[in-house]
């Protein structure tokens, strides 16, 4: 039955997604206002280039990776709007491995419509995708990379010989993870800052990975603490600590995960450098590095880019906005990271909280790990979780009508959109915290003790 | 008979620009007349066909009445322009010359009458600007500049248009503080407003104005309608402010100058080679033209102190709270405790 439920689940936002995508049609051509996002544009008229044999880069503002305007390129003679229904069915991809991920880790199956619910009939990610924004499929990669790593011998392996299998199998799980993870890295940048986790917790596998990892299944029980036995251990020194942390990470799977993700990104890297020379790097690579626009944003920074444009940055001032980021996703990561879908999603809220330059668009970002931690809050909706859906709303509202008065009524409200920006950081802060504070902390993979191969790893 | 000398041909245009239709006129068209028999050229050619054609000019009191009106409000003929060559400004930024040099003198020298040009010059007395009204709608850093024309005689442009086909020319030159988006004004074009348009120089949407150059907006519209009663022609011109340089008082006043105006004709058969526009400049001096002004937002230097101090403090007492919250919660989870083999 369960199947049936998430069917029509599917079904119906598939719907809704081409219904919306034919109503863009309609608003593009009809109306002053258009439905279809700038950026979208920009894609499709960089892969007509393609499609010329140009260079994506002609076009200006195009500072994506030039594999995106190759997936677009039949928006020259399919139609327009493949792109946007591409974006939409990798929307509807990310459900379905949200429905997969809580699967595996037991959570009933109500809760579990309610996550991949909760990804699908997002507002902020329906339109997103039907506006022809390129999200979706970052989301979805990045989803697939949490099944890489949670999934173990891929039913292919199966009727393999034993020994064979055995060691495939531990390999498999690697090189996609990190085949997809390199391929991320260059179309977004971003990720980068899953490095750490996705390493801590491969090499909580230990040696004897042929077998499925022990995943920890979902309980209900609301006061669920789990006693980590390596946590009573606990260091006497830091230092030490520090030492046999980085002896620890270093294991076949790690190396294995880092060298080949890293050899996927520069070769796609030098790839397109040879197609496309130093315009690809600085459009694509270098500007979202050095990127400072003064255009008001949600970050706190904007106004003060803005004042200090003309005068040019000192390197303190670079070091300076740099290091709350720096120290807070260390302190997230070293916390959490044997919870990865939790450390990614608090990962990526206070990444895009404290970034220099945030747009609408990077909420997408957290929202799709969104659903893989509900299951896991002891935060109800009543009253916790609507105060935090308020404050955070309230303080995006707040900000945008004074971006309002300023862009489209030509009144002069710098301070009061900079204050807004501020507000906006401690409301982010706030729900990040509560998060937090109501998550109930469950290390995906059991420690591995025993050699003997349990069959209830995946319950029902 | 007056002797002209062996003039350079665009002191002949400043000549032809004075003369005045009606009996005195003719006597001038003569001696200008003889003077072409006697130094003959090719080049030369099409200038006697010109004049030929001028004495046929009608209602040649009307046309004496704009002249006395107001002065400097007649229509200049400029020139002949290739069907091929797309837009009058590029040719003028290749030639390396600034935004501020003279395009007037530019275009004499580059739309010599050297060619056949049809059509429009017998009726260039009738093609004048009545006035020109202009704009800034809108509030915000997105407005429209909207230039409403208004010819002198619309019954004579509805006539021509039946043998015809002609375009107003404008030729905006923004200033630093303003752009006009490529993608946007195309998108009209595709939506029919315009039957072509183009921009030139700094066409970057995203930097500030004290790192953004000049640029040029030149703008194609049919004009005309056989049908039409309508006695204006109305362009609609999207602009955008760019972030402007620090200011005290907190808004920087942007100006936009008047455009420059031609209209260009051509026939509606397009059979006779070479294809030629004849160029028509249209001058609306007259006084009620002004130039526009835009007040955009700007920031306040005297911030700059207090906001470096405070955007960094906030950074940091939140980056602070998320540290010590975090390791408070989960004194149990903290990685750097070795793992378990």
């Amino acid at each position: 039955m369960e199947w049936i439920k998430l069917r029509s689940l599917m079904l119906s936002s598939a719907v809704l997604r081409l219904l919306l995508v034919a109503y863009g049609e309609w608003q593009d051509a009809h109306m002053e206002v258009r439905y279809t996002d700038v950026d979208y544009l920009v894609f499709s008229d960089a892969a007509a280039l393609v499609a010329a044999g140009r260079s994506p880069f002609e076009r200006s503002t195009y500072r994506y990776s030039p594999l995106l305007a190759f997936l677009l390129v039949p928006n020259s003679f399919i139609h327009p709007s493949w792109g946007k229904i591409l974006f939409s069915a990798a929307d509807l991809l990310v459900g379905l491995f949200v429905d997969a991920i809580c699967k595996l880790r037991g959570v009933p199956e109500n809760l579990r419509l309610w996550s991949v619910a909760a990804w699908l009939f997002n507002p902020f990610t329906f339109t997103i995708g039907t506006r022809g924004n390129c999200e979706p499929i970052v989301c979805a990669v990045i989803l697939w990379i949490i099944l890489c790593v949670m999934n173990g011998v891929s039913a292919v392996y199966l009727d393999m010989h034993f020994l064979l299998q055995k060691y495939l199998a531990s390999i498999c799980k690697v090189i996609q993870a990190a085949f997809w993870y390199g391929l991320i890295v260059h179309f977004r940048i971003y990720p980068i800052i899953y490095s750490l986790p996705l390493i801590i917790v491969l090499s909580k596998q230990g040696i004897d990975s042929s077998r499925k990892p022990n995943l920890t299944q979902w309980s209900s029980q609301q006061h669920m603490s789990y006693c980590n036995s390596r946590a009573s251990s606990k260091a006497s020194n830091c230092w030490s600590s520090m030492w046999l942390f980085l002896g620890g990470i270093l294991s076949w799977n790690t190396i294995a995960f880092g060298l080949l993700s890293a050899t996927i990104f520069f070769l796609l890297t030098i790839g397109f450098f040879y197609l496309y020379g130093s315009e690809f790097l600085n459009e694509a690579l270098l500007y979202h590095l050095t990127r400072t626009d003064p255009r008001h944003n949600f970050s706190i920074y904007f106004y003060h880019v803005y004042l200090h444009h003309q005068l040019g940055f000192s390197i303190y001032e670079k070091l300076a906005s740099f290091l709350p980021q720096l120290m807070v996703q260390l302190v997230l990561i070293f916390s959490f990271a044997d919870d990865l879908s939790f450390c990614l999603f608090v990962q990526t809220v206070a990444f895009v909280a404290f970034n220099k330059v945030i747009t609408a668009q990077y909420f997408v970002w957290f929202f799709c790990l969104l659903p893989l931690i509900l299951p896991w809050t002891s935060m109800k909706m009543k009253w916790k979780g609507f105060i935090c859906i308020t404050v955070w709303m309230t303080s995006q509202m707040h900000w945008l009508m004074w971006a309002y008065l300023l862009e489209f009524k030509g009144r002069n409200v710098f301070i009061q959109l900079w204050v807004a920006s501020l507000l906006f950081l401690a409301a982010n802060t706030f729900v990040l915290l509560t998060i937090i504070q109501y998550h109930k902390y469950s290390p995906i993979f059991m420690p591995s003790a025993t050699s003997d191969y349990t069959d209830t790893k995946k319950s029902e | 008979m007056k002797f002209l000398e062996n003039t350079p041909l665009d002191s002949i245009n400043l000549f032809l620009n004075h003369l005045n239709l009606g009996e005195s006129t003719i006597k001038g068209n003569l001696e200008a007349f003889s003077w072409i028999m006697c130094h003959l050229t090719m080049k030369n050619f099409v200038l006697f066909l010109f004049i030929f054609m001028v004495p046929s000019i009608p209602k040649a009191n009307s046309y004496n009445e704009n002249v006395d009106l107001a002065g400097n409000n007649s229509p200049r003929f400029v020139g002949c322009w290739p069907c091929f060559w797309p837009y009058l400004a590029s040719s003028f930024l290749q030639h390396g010359t600034t935004f501020e040099s003279d395009f007037h003198g530019y275009l004499a020298q580059e739309f010599g009458i050297s060619d056949t040009c049809k059509g429009l010059a017998s009726n260039i007395g009738t093609l004048g600007i009545l006035n020109l009204d202009r704009k800034l709608n809108g509030e915000g850093s997105h407005r429209h500049i909207i230039s409403t024309l208004r010819f002198l005689n619309q019954a004579d442009i509805n006539s021509l248009v039946g043998t015809q086909e002609c375009e107003a020319v404008i030729i905006e030159r923004l200033p630093v503080g303003i752009f006009a988006d490529p993608f946007e004004l195309q998108h009209l074009v595709n939506h029919k407003v315009y039957s072509d348009v183009a921009v030139f120089g700094d066409k970057n949407l995203e930097l500030p104005s004290s790192l953004s150059n000049r640029s040029i907006v030149e703008i194609h519209m049919i004009i005309g309608n056989e049908n039409s009663s309508s006695a204006e022609t109305i362009v609609q011109l999207p602009l955008h402010a760019r972030y402007p340089p620090l200011d005290g008082s907190g808004y920087m006043k942007v100006k936009l100058e008047s455009p420059e105006l031609f209209l260009r004709c051509r026939p509606k058969s397009l059979k006779l080679e070479p294809c030629l526009w004849t160029l028509i400049e249209l001058n609306a001096n007259a006084g009620s033209v002004k130039t526009v002004a835009w007040h955009v937002p700007a920031g306040n230097d005297a911030h700059r102190n207090i906001v470096a101090i405070a955007t960094f403090a906030s950074a940091l007492i939140c980056a602070l709270s998320v540290f010590v919250f975090t390791i408070y919660f989960s004194k149990n989870n903290f990685v750097l405790v070795p793992p378990v083999f």
